[in-house]
């Protein structure tokens, strides 16, 4: 993956731009409780990282702040209004998501699914009558975002075909081409190889200064120390911590919900059972 | 490798003016072949040209019609359960027209004491069947429709799954209508079940079924883009700004009337809409866009040429053969042979 230039085709939010605000939200599945009273605000230009255990509800507050799921209590703000107040196309062009599991339906080749990043746009991008054909616009959109995630040589390869590794960067330069200023990420690195893996950290981190609001989901601790400016930590719906990774990321705060010894060092955190008694 | 290109608007282009020449050339030649042995010189000049004309181009272009909104019925099927074994008839079409059919003969022979129930049957697919079919596949999808949709959305699997239960239910329906039919007769309405186009069709049905079909078709190629949004997963589809349960219900609606104006002038016709997207699909891709054009052409051409095998080879059988027996046979060994070289939706 390379670094995005400052080519008409690469996202270009201001540091100040205001983002998505969770307000007290709960969500439920059915009876199930998944969140609840969760307030958070992810900020332009930086990266925040939720992590917790397994079952603790993070992939379903990406859910929530993305729309696709209505949360049962409180509202999730976009620039200061209800995100159930845009339509779908103007949430689209303000948040893109790149999933844990992609999944596409059909043989459809990488370029195709990249072009898929561009729907938001149709109609506003050169794209050429009702079908929302692509235009100019969207061409170089997609030539932009294949290069920035290194998938170039791949894109008329069949979606299906890729490697785990391939496809998430696939959906990965899906959600460049899109040009959102605020993008959710749902455990990003699982597949990626340790190259990729620093490329994508690479990635982030520019998009990051360059004002785009980045909020990442993983279990890597060390990886969220290393890359975020923020943390959330969830457990069980709630959230109980946020902050810098030097105020969250401590012994005290972790060892209670992930139920391991953590000891902290100079070269960072190190985990371990604790002893059966 | 990929064996075919991101659409453009020349490619596109390119595909709907080469299909409807195929179409045209087929529609043509169909209409010179036929028993009887009018040939070309004989329609244009003939002394019964008007007659062979008018019964010709009646059948000949009923197939087509029936053809196209099959095909394109399926693509859409296909798009919205994001299932390559989806047709037409999966969500309980077929059998909800037949049993519509073989209600109203039922209902005709009882509150009438109709003695002659044979002409009736003769003439399936006449006006006489066409309301009853189109009553009992737009209920079937009506009850499927309401089935799955629960909390407001339109779930693909519970679409499917209904469809399934009410092609069963619908299955054993017939069965049961079947006893109440006079057993001499019981021939003409497995006839019916493969689908059957008639010369006698209405002018006024062929009408109606080709005015239902543009209207659907265009409504599905509007939204083709939508749709290939839509073969990612629901989270996915959301977050690029698809309104899923609108779209979904339109597409549902867009091939229920597809799949109702062709067993309204052509009966329950098998496989046409399975394999023609299918085909269409190997061939250039799996873009809805370019399929929403290719599909309904190919499923036109196949119709067209499936039925003048059967006019041509009545003599061979007892009289025609269902329609549907032909799609089956000449169709299926293509699409094994399709299969045998790459699955589409791979």
């Amino acid at each position: 993956m390379q670094t995005p230039d400052k080519s008409p085709s690469a996202p270009q939010p201001t540091a100040h731009t205001p983002t998505l605000r969770a307000d007290n939200i709960s969500f439920a599945y059915a009876a199930t409780l998944a969140l609840s009273n969760v307030s958070f605000a992810p900020r332009a230009g930086e990266i925040l990282a939720i992590v917790g255990p397994n079952g603790s509800g993070k992939s379903t507050l990406l859910g929530v702040l993305l729309g696709a799921l209505k949360p049962t209590n409180g509202t999730v703000y976009l620039k200061d209004k209800p995100l159930a107040a845009y339509p779908p196309d103007a949430i689209a062009r303000a948040i893109a998501y790149v999933p844990q599991r992609p999944t596409v339906a059909f043989g459809f080749t990488v370029e195709e699914v990249v072009l898929m990043g561009r729907w938001p746009h149709r109609g506003s991008s050169g794209a050429s009558g009702l079908l929302g054909l692509p235009g100019p616009d969207d061409a170089a959109a997609v030539t932009h975002a294949l290069a920035a995630c290194d998938i170039t040589h791949l894109a008329h390869r069949r979606f299906r075909e890729l490697s785990g590794g391939e496809q998430q960067r696939a959906c990965l330069a899906r959600a460049l081409a899109q040009q959102s200023p605020i993008m959710l990420l749902d455990e990003p690195m699982n597949a990626l190889d340790l190259r990729h893996q620093l490329q994508l950290s690479h990635l982030l981190q520019t998009l990051a200064s360059g004002g785009s609001a980045i909020v990442l989901v993983t279990h890597d601790l060390r990886l969220a120390a290393s890359l975020a400016q923020q943390i959330a930590l969830m457990d069980r719906g709630k959230l109980k911590a946020v902050g810098t990774p030097s105020q969250v990321l401590t012994p005290q705060v972790l060892e209670p919900i992930y139920g391991v010894k953590v000891q902290q060092s100079p070269a960072g955190l190190t985990f371990a059972l604790p002893p059966i008694i | 490798m990929s064996s075919h290109a991101t659409i453009t608007k020349g490619r596109l282009t390119a595909y709907g003016i080469g299909g409807i020449a195929i179409v045209v050339l087929v529609l043509l030649l169909c209409i010179c072949l036929g028993p009887g042995k009018p040939g070309t010189r004989d329609i244009a000049f003939g002394p019964a040209s008007g007659a062979i004309m008018k019964l010709r181009l009646t059948r000949v272009g009923a197939a087509a019609i029936a053809g196209a909104a099959l095909a394109a019925a399926g693509v859409l099927l296909q798009g919205l359960l994001k299932n390559p074994l989806a047709d037409p008839y999966i969500l309980g079409l077929a059998s909800g027209a037949a049993v519509g059919v073989m209600g109203w003969i039922v209902l005709t022979q009882q509150v009438a004491g109709m003695a002659a129930l044979t002409p009736w049957l003769l003439a399936v697919s006449t006006y006489g069947t066409s309301l009853p079919a189109l009553t009992g596949a737009l209920a079937a999808c009506g009850i499927v429709y309401f089935l799955a949709r629960r909390a407001g959305s339109l779930d693909p699997l519970t679409l499917l799954l209904g469809g399934v239960v009410i092609s069963t239910m619908g299955g054993a329906a017939i069965m049961l209508l079947n006893n109440l039919v006079p057993y001499g007769a019981r021939a003409d309405i497995v006839s019916y079940l493969f689908g059957y186009i008639s010369e006698g069709t209405p002018a006024i049905s062929i009408y109606i079924a080709l005015a239902v079909t543009l209207a659907a078709w265009c409504m599905a190629l509007a939204t083709a883009g939508a749709l290939n949004v839509a073969s990612l997963s629901d989270a996915e589809a959301h977050s690029l700004g698809l309104r899923l349960n609108r779209m979904r219900t339109l597409w549902f609606i867009a091939a229920s009337l597809l799949t109702a104006a062709a067993i309204a002038i052509a009966g329950p016709i098998g496989f046409v809409g399975l394999i023609c997207p299918h085909i269409c699909r190997s061939l250039f891709g799996p873009d809805h866009r370019q399929l929403l054009v290719t599909s309904p052409l190919a499923g036109a051409t196949f119709l067209m040429l499936a039925d003048t095998l059967v006019r041509c080879t009545g003599g061979w059988f007892n009289g025609q053969l269902p329609v549907g027996v032909v799609t089956a046979l000449c169709g299926g060994p293509f699409f094994l042979y399709l299969l045998s070289r790459r699955p589409s939706w791979e």
